[in-house]
């Protein structure tokens, strides 16, 4: 007798979410199936690897991490363009210098920076604020207007300040990063609140990213839910792709500050972890795990 | 299905500081209101009672049994305080509650024989709460067969499958459904009681009522004999006793999983039907689920 594999077709699909605009576009979600089972139906975009540039001059990053960037450290465009050379397929700027308890810098200045990135960049941009919810409200209003059209994603809008954000995301033509601490409720109740003005093509669900050792199981349990409830059970209130920011996570481990070797293989297994269990977006810091991620979702591995 | 009153319970405020200062009178406008409403029993939670627990359950059931003719489920894990009150019960009281532990084993379930209690027996044991109906199952049957041994009658005995917050564990609130409706063919004659409103705990305040009516009404579709509720919600009170028999008619068809178009409906029976739909696990529960 021949063998027939089993099967599954599921009733849901993941929303398809444009980044950027024109040529230099990048699509994410899109797929009907769980993570990688291309046997079981269509994906319309592969997961995409972001790197991550930080406007702070990777202050507290580990040595390793620096390494392939540390002449540009302190430019964030041409650091920026590093990232794309080195084969990322977008940047994530974190907008680590306008933290109150750091640098605090001003929203302004970081509407200027981000402004003169999506000019001189030759690919979409992922913008994180510095995650204090009240400092956040001001910058990434101030990104948004300044960045008018270019349809950035950005967040983090969290519980406590979704709806200046969304607002802001919503009038000036950009997607946003729906984020909440690893609990599937939680995350559906801010989806909920944020598609009464946004349709579901402009948000992504950031359920946080732990690194290995540090919690990732329990990321990974939240985003292969995301995923089942989305595809299998068909809730459109959780059919966004997910975003996996998990570089920085890795990188702050005691295990990659110790030995820069370590740090790699934390972000690569993390990263992969992540994948498997349904993330769209990977950000990363080193690039050449970058590459090996790429060659993952490739199929070359 | 019984109704045992809720509202006399430490974790409020206005309860504990009046049981700390003897204060007869909010106790027992309480106890009043609840009998009142149509509560067949009250129930008294004194938690932990760690401080003077004789001393507080005798009050607590003297001051009650002043003004209310109804009998009480004596509601406390304070072995010492149990045996106070119901020394001091003049109808027949229920135990609240014993469990498959071996402290109240030893402790509890004796307490039950001597004052010829009903005892109400939970599906914890020395592992705590089992995750899964079959693990319940397994728990429950074991105490029981233990209660019965120790002369306490099955017909005597109201099993609690332990009811989890929705918004903590949706999948043990489907399963507690289940539960209660394959108990009376794993324990024949034994009898079943929940805890509510603890389902809505955890829950926005305004939504909680809308979530403990409706899985009432499952519950008691699935053969509940008796809830610990807030009797002072008259909905409640009126969806118990048989009214709002559209409103039951419609959890009931999310229940079967018969489709049921909740756009077309009034605003509260969509929201009966959305509720079922989370409660039945058919949708993700959020804070926000009235909302989608």
């Amino acid at each position: 007798m021949e063998y027939k594999a089993p099967l599954e077709s599921y009733t849901g699909r993941i929303r398809e979410v444009t980044i950027g605009r024109g040529g230099k576009a990048v699509r994410v979600g899109g797929s009907n199936i769980l993570p990688l089972h291309h046997f079981e139906g269509s994906a319309a975009s592969r997961p995409v690897i972001a790197l991550e540039v930080d406007d702070n001059g990777a202050a507290g990053w580990a040595a390793a991490a620096v390494q392939p960037f540390k002449d540009v450290v302190n430019d964030p465009v041409k650091w920026a363009g590093r990232c794309l050379e080195l084969g990322a397929d977008l940047v994530c700027l974190h907008l680590e210098s306008t933290d109150p308890h750091g640098a605090n810098g001003t929203a302004a200045e970081a509407a200027k920076l981000v402004k003169k990135m999506v000019q001189e960049m030759d690919s979409p941009l992922i913008v994180y604020g510095c995650g204090d919810d009240r400092k956040d409200i001001g910058v990434l209003t101030a990104v948004a207007e300044a960045c008018r059209g270019e349809n950035l994603l950005m967040g983090p809008a969290v519980k406590e300040n979704y709806e200046a954000i969304l607002r802001a995301v919503a009038d000036n033509g950009h997607c946003i990063i729906a984020q909440t601490p690893i609990d599937i409720n939680l995350e559906k109740e801010l989806n909920v609140k944020l598609l009464k003005l946004l349709p579901p093509e402009r948000i992504v669900i950031d359920p946080l990213s732990s690194a290995l050792g540090y919690g990732m199981e329990y990321s990974f349990t939240i985003m292969e839910r995301t995923r089942q409830v989305g595809v299998v059970y068909g809730d459109t209130a959780m059919q966004m792709p997910v975003i996996a920011d998990l570089g920085r996570e890795c990188w702050k481990t005691n295990q990659a500050r110790s030995d820069g070797e370590q740090g790699m293989i934390w972000e690569s297994i993390t990263a992969m972890s992540l994948l498997l269990a349904g993330a769209d977006i990977l950000v990363l810091r080193h690039p050449d795990n970058c590459r090996l991620l790429k060659e993952a979702i490739e199929g070359k591995l | 299905m019984i109704l045992i009153g809720e509202n006399i319970h430490i974790i409020s405020k206005a309860v504990s500081e009046a049981v700390r200062n003897r204060d007869i009178a909010p106790i027992q406008a309480l106890a009043r209101a609840q009998a009142r409403a149509g509560a067949d029993y009250l129930d008294l939670n004194l938690g932990p009672a760690r401080r003077e627990p004789e001393q507080v359950a005798s009050w607590l059931v003297g001051t009650v049994q002043e003004v209310a003719d109804l009998p009480i489920s004596l509601d406390t894990m304070n072995p010492l305080a149990m045996e106070a009150g119901l020394k001091l019960c003049r109808q027949r009281a229920l135990l609240n509650s014993a469990s498959g532990k071996s402290e109240s084993r030893e402790y509890m379930m004796p307490l039950a024989i001597k004052y010829n209690t009903q005892v109400v027996i939970s599906v914890i044991t020395d592992q705590g709460c089992p995750p899964d109906v079959d693990s319940r199952v397994e728990s429950i049957v074991e105490t029981v067969a233990y209660a019965n041994s120790m002369g306490i009658d099955t017909e005597d005995i109201w099993v609690d499958p332990i009811i989890l917050p929705v918004s903590a564990d949706q999948k043990q609130v489907h399963e507690a459904l289940e539960f209660i409706r394959i108990l009376p063919d794993l324990l024949p004659g034994v009898k079943s009681v929940v805890g509510l409103s603890n389902v809505s705990n955890g829950t926005p305040a305004h939504l909680r009522g809308l979530l403990n009516r409706t899985y009432m009404v499952m519950l008691q579709r699935n053969g509940l004999h008796a809830a610990i509720a807030d009797v002072l919600d008259e909905e409640l009170v009126e969806l118990n006793s048989g009214g709002l028999n559209d409103t039951r008619v419609l959890i009931n068809r999310v229940m079967d999983g018969e489709p049921v178009d909740a756009e077309a409906l009034p605003e509260k029976e969509k929201s009966y039907v959305q509720t079922a739909r989370v409660l039945m696990g058919d949708a993700l529960y959020s804070h926000a689920w009235l909302e989608t």
